[in-house]
């Protein structure tokens, strides 16, 4: 009884410190907006063949209960086990943060309780998102449905597809923030590629899944929506389901009366929020609860007596007795010449120092294969890694006043607006150009001038881009999402003008123009307040 | 409660390494109820002692014994009647006064109407009653302290550890945490950390001084302040002789008046011919003390 008491609170002052900041707004705003994307057909579910999807043809339901019901809740289970993920996954983070987590550490709580109470405000706050959807859905039926409102046929996907589907996605963000090494930037890369992995309804094609790779419910839907489509168009080669945008095509209609749901079809799905809860128990075995000595925590403030102590203590002689001389400015000999060369340096010190040898080893390493392999190996797979690789550099830009807080005496400072922002900036299209050089050198000694201008046109786009969302959103989350799928769909998928190495370089200036002066204005800002 | 007479905290060969650092070593120390005032220069090694004592950190060595009991194996024997503040703690600022001690109470394992009747005592007794409903994220910096305070008082703690409990406070909110302190060691083992020896001065009922992760000393402040009895010289100077008493002798304090500077020093003998016997007080023995162990002789 107690340890349900205490789970019911935990998971409830985590959910209210989550919903009740403004930026929550934000993200009730963006569910709104899939839920529209939805309704007026723009985010959709349908089928075809490889012959009729070449032929321009897709295949969809008619608008009842149970179609609007499984597109919406397949839908949301796409994006919002990806957006949801990197959405709820600084649980913990927040408790180490804040400092909330050491007072947690001397309390009786249990780690299993602790990260279980976590698991539920992730899933609360994600359950609130599908309840969104679940509403949306509903407005749609009655603005659109063809037949009368069945609410069990509506609703029954949420219960049995799309929650426990958020279940496991909200026990995955506590495992990646709980295994060390999984958090941060490499567990935000690494969970992007699981969820490459778990999304079979991005292919065109919608081919069945193995269960093990399906805690969306595509498989669920999918063997009845192709006996529907079957019967209606017999002369098809259905193979399966998918999920997204496809706009262009002409849509053909063929009844379905949803599925029926069986305790054995609703039990098997939520199989995957046993698995969470799985997860979340293991979880256990990596969670240090607090101890600083036991894993590489780092307080968003050290506190100084804390930063002493892991230095050796150096005898110091006569400390009473110093008498103060009369302190001048300390200034460098770079600054002396120069006071923006001076901070330009020192940014890019911040921005470099502090990497393990072996991260410095691999992109040599990275950078070497580039001169040396084949360049068909070079374009489609070492120039996308090399693109990738120093994620974890740029994700600092723009944000580290706040992480280390040091906003206050780097606002205070000289020109923080002027002539910090640009040197930051700098810092970071030359630490870019540095880590990638030999992408330069590679479409050099091609004769590629189109693949140089996009190089530079990247080293230009990405820093800036980091640059941008560090400053507006305060913290690397944002950049790292945004990048790392952006980094899939253009350098490595190569998907038209979504690739800033490759296509319209003079775009991507000119957008790394924009997104500076947006830096400066928000920064201005940010001094101001 | 009536439990003071059992209640006994014991360290014994504490020893605590972070890596190449050792920041604790072969510290062994036994607590009864009182309050315990725990000095030492930054770095010493008090906020790693605190954490162990806290169950946050494991000794690399060592046992610490709670009435016995070993709590490095079963922190769980300590942890219902631990109340600790950390020196540099953060609140979630979307909860209130109120949410955020319910959320701590229950962590703590507390529920029913008591936990609604202690919140509501504890509001007033570090005087939040008027904010409580407010988000903890536009409070001072002495307001958050006191939710602090009273987040460590939630479960009666029968071993309190404040690290800094008074930093942020003003005058009057620091003399009533003081005497709440002194009213709250009758009957529990508190541990009080600072680098405010006035603190530590009305309300220590027994005083260690750490330093470079080893006990230096440990007494009752009138024995410390006994050792310096004659010790310590009060005497005008003029602004100019300053720098160079400040080379000679260790001075403790330094008062400006209308013909000079009054100089308060530690030195074996008188100073100079000027200089009268003071009464010694807590700082004077720490900074002796810390004098002496950084290689000056006091």
């Amino acid at each position: 009884m107690k340890t349900l008491s205490v789970l019911y609170h935990l998971a409830r002052a985590d959910f209210f410190e989550r919903t009740r900041r403004s930026s929550f707004l934000l993200i009730l705003v963006a569910a709104i907006v899939m839920g529209v994307l939805v309704n007026n057909g723009t985010l959709l579910v349908d089928m075809g063949s490889l012959e009729s999807t070449r032929l321009g043809i897709r295949y969809q339901g008619e608008f009842n209960s149970a179609w609007i019901g499984m597109m919406t809740v397949l839908v949301t289970n796409l994006f919002l086990s990806v957006i949801g993920f990197y959405l709820v996954s600084d649980c913990v983070k927040r408790d180490i943060d804040t400092g909330v987590g050491q007072i947690i550490a001397t309390t009786p709580v249990r780690r299993t309780t602790y990260l279980l109470g976590k698991w539920l405000s992730n899933f609360a706050v994600l359950a609130v998102l599908v309840l969104i959807q679940a509403v949306a859905a509903l407005i749609m039926v009655l603005l659109q449905s063809k037949t009368a409102l069945d609410p069990g046929a509506l609703l029954m996907p949420f219960l049995a597809v799309a929650l426990p589907n958020m279940a496991l996605t909200a026990a995955l963000a506590v495992f990646f923030e709980t295994v060390p090494w999984l958090r941060g930037a490499l567990g935000n890369v690494a969970y992007f590629f699981l969820w490459l992995f778990w999304a079979p309804g991005l292919s065109l094609s919608g081919s069945l899944v193995p269960s093990f790779q399906d805690p969306m419910g595509y498989n669920i839907f999918s063997a009845s929506l192709v006996a529907a489509a079957r019967a209606a168009f017999p002369n098809e080669a259905f193979s399966g389901i998918s999920t997204g945008i496809a706009a262009g095509f002409t849509r053909q209609v063929f009844p379905w009366p949803g599925l029926d749901w069986t305790p054995g079809i609703v039990a098997g799905q939520w199989i995957w929020a046993v698995l969470g809860l799985g997860l979340v128990l293991l979880s256990a075995v990596w969670f240090a609860r607090f101890d600083p000595s036991r894993e590489r925590l780092r307080r968003v403030r050290v506190k100084p007596e804390q930063a002493d102590e892991a230095k050796p203590s150096q005898p110091r002689v006569k400390v009473p007795r110093i008498t103060l001389p009369s302190l001048s400015p300390l200034v460098s000999r770079l600054a002396q010449g120069s006071p923006f060369l001076g901070v330009l340096m020192a940014e890019l010190r911040l921005l470099l120092n502090g990497r393990r040898w072996w991260w410095w080893a691999i992109t040599i390493g990275l950078n070497v294969s580039i001169l040396l392999s084949p360049p068909a190996a070079v374009k489609d797979y070492l120039l996308p890694i090399a693109w990738l690789w120093p994620l974890a550099v740029w994700s600092q830009m723009g944000n580290r006043e706040w992480k280390n807080n040091t906003a206050q005496m780097v606002f205070s400072s000289a020109r923080p607006v002027m002539r910090q922002l640009p040197a930051a900036w700098l810092a970071g299209v030359l630490a870019t150009a540095l880590l990638v050089v030999t992408g330069a050198a590679f479409h050099i000694t091609n004769g590629d001038l189109p693949g140089l201008a996009g190089w530079f046109a990247g080293v230009a786009f990405v820093p800036t881009l980091a640059l941008a969302l560090g400053v507006f959103s305060a913290g690397n989350r944002a950049f790292e999402v945004v990048y790392v799928i952006w980094w899939y769909l253009g350098p490595f998928q190569k998907e038209g003008a979504s690739d800033f190495t490759a296509s319209v370089p003079q775009l991507y200036l000119l957008v790394a123009v924009g997104l500076l002066a947006f830096s400066a204005f928000w920064r201005g800002r940010q001094v101001r307040v | 409660m009536n439990t003071s007479t059992a209640l006994v905290l014991e360290t014994h060969d504490l020893n605590k390494a972070y890596k190449s650092v050792q920041a604790l070593q072969d510290f062994n120390l036994t607590l009864t109820p009182g309050i315990l005032g725990l000095l030492g220069p930054n770095g010493a090694g008090k906020s790693t002692l605190m954490r162990m004592l806290a169950t946050i950190t494991k000794p690399t060595e060592g046992t610490i014994l709670w009435n016995g009991q070993d709590v490095v194996k079963e922190p769980e024997a300590l942890r219902s009647v631990l109340g600790y503040l950390p020196q540099d703690f953060g609140v979630y600022p979307n909860l209130s006064a109120q949410e955020f001690l319910e959320y701590m109470a229950a962590i703590k394992g507390m529920s029913g109407e008591k936990v609604r009747r202690k919140i509501s005592d504890l509001l007033d007794l570090v005087n939040l009653r008027d904010a409580a409903r407010r988000p903890l994220g536009g409070y001072s910096g002495g307001m958050r302290q006191r939710v602090g305070i009273a987040q460590a008082l939630l479960n009666d703690p029968q071993l309190l550890i404040v690290d800094e409990p008074t930093v942020g406070l003003d005058p009057e909110e620091r003399a009533r945490f003081r005497n709440l302190l002194a009213d709250l060691g009758g009957e529990r083992i508190v541990i009080l950390s600072t680098h405010i020896v006035s603190d530590v001065e009305s309300t220590a009922t027994d005083i260690a001084i750490i330093h470079k992760g080893h006990l230096k000393a440990r007494a009752y402040p009138e024995q410390l302040l006994k050792q310096m009895e004659g010790s310590v010289w009060e005497w005008m100077v003029a602004s100019e002789e300053l720098p160079a008493i400040k080379q000679q002798f260790l001075v403790t304090g330094t008062l400006r008046r209308m013909d000079g500077i009054e100089v308060r020093a530690v030195s074996a003998e008188q100073p100079s011919p000027e200089a009268r016997p003071a009464m010694p007080n807590l700082e004077d023995v720490y900074l002796s003390m810390v004098a002496q162990r950084k290689g000056v002789a006091a």
